[in-house]
């Protein structure tokens, strides 16, 4: 196994390093950040956690005694504080009260009541049937904890470092790396037909490369859980490991009667199956596939499909989906169950089971594939006659051309990314709400500069409104008490204030209007820069990134790894291949940019139109930085050029990989792990915002 | 036309792979001898502009190759030892492609390509790719992009390298066949292959140049040298302390041994004609630990 371990090679480990690194600078940061949208940090709940509750609830009335006697608009910053700041500091005081006051025996009386009354109000169906059948089981989960001593505790490390999804990514690439060098890379080079026929070059070999996958995935949950926990140590100090989990935050709902201790263990037990699991199936990938690019596809195409699932309302697929299961906290804080013939199982002993049969299963195939599937694919002997006429020319850039877009695959990746984009776009959502509608009407009188026809239009419309609120109120004074017949009278007219919202916020924006700026529909301008716009954006950055990774890691490094520098360099055209390669790659990063910009763009343009590109950009909230004297299209175009820049950035930071690392699995790798992954955690960061 | 090599030095940072090395090539073919470790690689590396001298000159026709650049690489052809190719090419398309960084017409490449793929026997398999292809076809196929461009100087690296011994003896023609008018420098380990063809061999060993001459010269220096001694099976051992042995075979009474040694032996013997594997192991035999 040493010799495996030595093939991964300096580069792998660096990799590795690199990924240990950013995790723990990364888990620091979310350590130290104010709690999720919150303004306090988990330090100043571990400090405020020492305080009695009397003291709390004191420091609490002050504080609002403040706030009452302040101007609601005033910042009412304390230095004296420890936030610094009133307002935040008795949100923190009362987040901290909730957690001291919190009362786990009742809460858990609450749990079983609720479900008894559910049992017998007879709405759940059958006293057969799986509703009540889980319900049950609940009760008898939850009836024997009743009795357990909690009282709350502070657990930083339960809190933060079990919860933190950030670290199974870096994780991930411990299980990730070294099957790809080991298998792939091994037969790229042509070593496995090398290394199978000797004595132990079969199953052995197989085992030998297994190990040295299992032992990675083992020293990456040390390196990036260890560290985690001890970051989390040295900041917020241990806690009481013999206490029930129950009496940590968030953890009420653990249906197993642990402790804190036994939660960490049982924690680490089921993220490293889960990290084994997904190992494996890699694993197993690599030794029945040759190419890289085939590899990368395979994954990605799995991750898609296990995020299906983990979104489905079909438990079963949630608890086989490989997503759902990163979320190693959420089973052990919850008691999910999933309907096996009307008889409810337990969500994590079914995942449990699942992992441990597909890493079973994988490594079976795996093993199959390694030792079975001949080292020497045989080549179809191909004829190419109906496309020989294409390679019969002496033009330098078709030959390059060749080489990058149909030997490596270009042109079917491109194809790829362009069905992906088809199929994510195709059902892109309309405007459908009665808001927009009645915005898109007003916008369409009063589109373009304002003038005093639109402003009485305003005045208009706004008097009817006001008319029609004079109408009512006189509805429900004549009608007394009797509130019901004011609303049936009413109805009528309050139908007509439908439009009154959309309508202020029109008004609204029409009257903030600045000389030279115009009104202009904005849906379509935000559905493009707004939170969900730049979530669609970066997934489909994402989306090109790996189609740039894939397509050019081989752009140099495929002639340094067939030896093909030597003729070229003989041939005195070094330069001049390099030259028109970087040319394909700039037309592959201007035609990746393309199917990673239009298909949203037409989408916006399709479903909500992007109407007055002449109108200032400043006259949209969304370009508000743009400073006076640019258009909207300018502005559109612009943003477009940044991407593009950026696109083509990347583009140079692959095709630099490649040149200087002479190698398609390491190039590959290194650009996913410089480019892909970043982009990923902003995207987890920019998800968990939008939930906020 | 004339390449000269004047005092070329090459250094790995402390080891010293080229001594100083100095050589004269007109029109013919030249045999690069030496053991493993000797230069030759990176001799040849410099004369085909993959590896920078770190003293010393190359010249062709009293310009320096590094002067005129892309117009020495235009008259240069190389067949590299190691196997370089694009497994998914056509052996059609590899070598339009070669045509292409040569910056041919494609008329000529058409032609030059049926001519290379005639003479190497290759014909049958223009349209396959070159994954699907032997290694000695593969090797033929290094040799006809070498040759493609019609170059003056040729440089080959082990060109017969995995070649049954028909294809041996009809690459070794064909060179002979197409340098009358080219420098061609041969870098072998199988002596025989340049013994009929070469007009010179080039003795390289430690980086340095021992000498520069003619296969015969090079024997005729071995005569008296060359003796087949017939001794019993359990003397051969001592044999090793008068001389080089280059060949045992089994005789009627124990076996006859053909030895290099400076001295008639004291056994019963007769002299032998040298050939040029007898030059290489008298050169180089001790130092490959023979």
């Amino acid at each position: 196994m040493r010799y495996e371990w030595k093939k991964l090679g300096r580069g792998i480990l660096v990799l590795l390093l690199a990924a240990v690194v950013a995790n723990a600078w990364l888990f620091y940061r979310h350590c130290t950040a104010p709690v999720d949208g919150a303004r306090y940090t988990l330090l100043q709940v571990q400090e405020k956690m020492s305080w009695s509750v009397q003291a709390l609830q004191e420091e609490t009335e002050r504080l609002e005694a403040r706030i009452s006697s302040a101007d609601p608009l005033e910042i009412l910053s304390d230095k004296s504080l420890l936030t610094g700041d009133v307002y935040d500091e008795r949100r923190l005081n009362q987040a901290v009260l909730a957690r001291k006051e919190f009362s786990y025996r009742e809460h858990i009386k609450g749990v079983l009541s609720d479900a008894e009354f559910r049992i017998s109000s007879g709405l759940f169906g059958e006293q057969t049937g799986f509703a009540v059948r889980s319900m049950e089981r609940t009760k008898a989960i939850y009836a024997p904890l009743v009795n357990l001593p909690v009282q709350p505790v502070f657990c930083a490390g339960a809190e933060t470092l079990t919860d933190w999804t950030l670290s199974d990514i870096f994780f991930l690439m411990f299980g990730f790396l070294p099957p790809l060098v080991l298998l792939t890379q091994e037969r790229r080079n042509g070593l496995t037909s090398l290394l199978r026929p000797t004595k132990k070059g079969r199953g052995s070999l197989y085992l030998r490369k297994y190990a040295v996958a299992v032992s990675s995935v083992l020293a990456g949950f040390v390196l990036i859980y260890g560290g985690d926990l001890l970051i989390s140590g040295m900041l917020f100090g241990g806690c009481d490991l013999s206490q029930p989990i129950q009496a940590v935050y968030g953890f009420d709902g653990c249906p197993i009667p642990l402790t804190i201790l036994g939660y960490f263990l049982l924690f680490s037990l089921v993220k490293l199956l889960w990290g084994l699991t997904i190992a494996t199936i890699i694993f197993s990938l690599c030794a029945m596939v040759s190419r890289i690019s085939t590899v990368f596809l395979c994954v990605l195409g799995a991750g898609l499909l296990a995020v299906g699932m983990s979104l489905s309302a079909n438990l079963w697929l949630r608890a086989f989906s490989l997503v759902s299961l990163a979320d190693t906290p959420l089973l052990l804080r919850q008691c999910l169950f999933v309907d096996f013939f009307d008889h409810p199982v337990r969500q994590l002993p079914v995942s449990v089971c699942f992992c441990g049969t597909t890493t079973l299963i994988c490594f079976a195939m795996g093993l199959f594939a390694f030792c079975r599937v001949p080292a020497v694919v045989s080549v179809a002997e191909r004829q190419k006659l109906s496309f020989s006429f294409l390679h019969r020319h002496t033009s330098l850039f078709l030959h390059e051309g060749a080489k990058l877009w149909l030997s490596q695959g270009g042109l079917l990746l491109a194809a790829v990314f362009l069905t992906v984009q088809v199929i994510s776009y195709q059902n892109y959502g309309k405007p459908n709400s009665a808001w927009d509608h009645y915005y898109q009407q007003y916008a369409q009188t009063l589109s373009g500069q304002p003038n005093s026809s639109k402003d009485a239009f305003l005045a208009a419309e706004r008097a009817q409104f006001a008319d029609i609120h004079s109408q009512i109120a006189q509805i429900y004074a004549a009608a007394g008490d009797d509130v019901g017949t004011a609303q049936l009278a009413a109805e009528k007219l309050q139908a007509k204030l439908n439009p009154e919202e959309a309508f202020e916020a029109a008004a609204a924006q029409y009257e903030a209007l600045q000389a030279g700026q115009s009104f202009v529909y904005r849906s379509g301008y935000e559905r493009l820069f707004g939170v969900f716009g730049r979530t669609e954006a970066l997934l489909d950055t994402i989306k090109l990134l790996v189609f740039l990774v894939l397509t050019l890691s081989g752009l140099f490094a495929i002639e340094q790894e067939r030896g093909m520098e030597i003729i070229l360099t003989t041939s005195g055209a070094r330069k001049k291949v390099r030259k028109r390669k970087l040319l394909h790659c700039g037309l592959i990063t201007l035609l990746g940019f393309l199917l990673a910009v239009l298909p949203q763009l037409l989408a916006v343009i399709q479903n909500y139109g992007l109407p007055n590109m002449d109108a200032l950009a400043n006259s949209l909230p969304v370009f508000s930085a743009f400073p006076k004297g640019w258009a909207i299209l300018g502005a559109l175009i612009l943003c477009g050029a940044i991407r593009l820049a950026l696109s083509g950035l990347s583009s140079a930071v692959i095709t630099f990989l490649s040149y200087r690392l002479g190698n398609k699995v390491l190039t590959t790798l290194t650009a996913t792990v410089s480019l892909v992954i970043p982009h990923m955690i902003l995207l987890l960061i920019q998800y968990s915002y939008t939930r906020i | 036309m004339e390449l000269q090599i004047q005092n070329l030095k090459k250094e790995y940072g402390t080891k010293q792979a080229l001594k100083g090395v100095s050589a004269t090539l007109t029109e013919g073919i030249y045999g690069l001898l030496g053991p493993n470790g000797a230069g030759k690689s990176t001799m040849m590396n410099i004369l085909t502009g993959n590896l920078r001298q770190s003293a010393g000159d190359v010249l062709l026709d009293g310009t320096d190759i590094r002067t005129l650049d892309s117009a020495y690489f235009a008259r240069l052809g190389y067949m590299p030892q190691q196997q370089t190719y694009y497994p998914t090419f056509t052996v059609e398309q590899f070598l339009y492609y070669i045509g292409s960084l040569r910056g041919m017409k494609r008329q000529k490449v058409k032609k030059r390509i049926d001519w290379a793929l005639e003479l190497l026997s290759l014909s049958d398999v223009r349209k396959k790719q070159l994954r699907a292809l032997s290694g000695g076809m593969r090797q033929r196929i290094l040799l006809a992009q070498a040759i493609l461009a019609d170059p003056d100087i040729l440089i080959l690296d082990e060109p017969t390298a995995g070649l049954d011994p028909e294809q041996r003896i009809a690459v070794r023609n064909l060179i002979a066949e197409i340098a009358l008018h080219k420098i061609v420098l041969i870098s072998t380990h199988v002596v025989s292959d340049v013994e009929l063809i070469a007009r010179e061999l080039l003795l390289l060993s430690d980086g340095r140049l021992l000498c520069q001459s003619a296969p015969k010269e090079l024997m005729a220096q071995l005569s008296n040298c060359v003796w087949e001694v017939c001794v019993p099976e359990h003397e051969i051992r001592k044999l090793h302390h008068l001389g080089q042995i280059s060949g045992i075979a089994k005789a009627e009474d124990g076996a006859v041994v053909r030895l290099l040694a400076k001295e008639k032996p004291p056994y019963s013997c007769t002299e032998a004609r040298p050939t040029l594997e007898d030059v290489y192991l008298y050169h180089f035999g001790r130092q490959e630990g023979l």
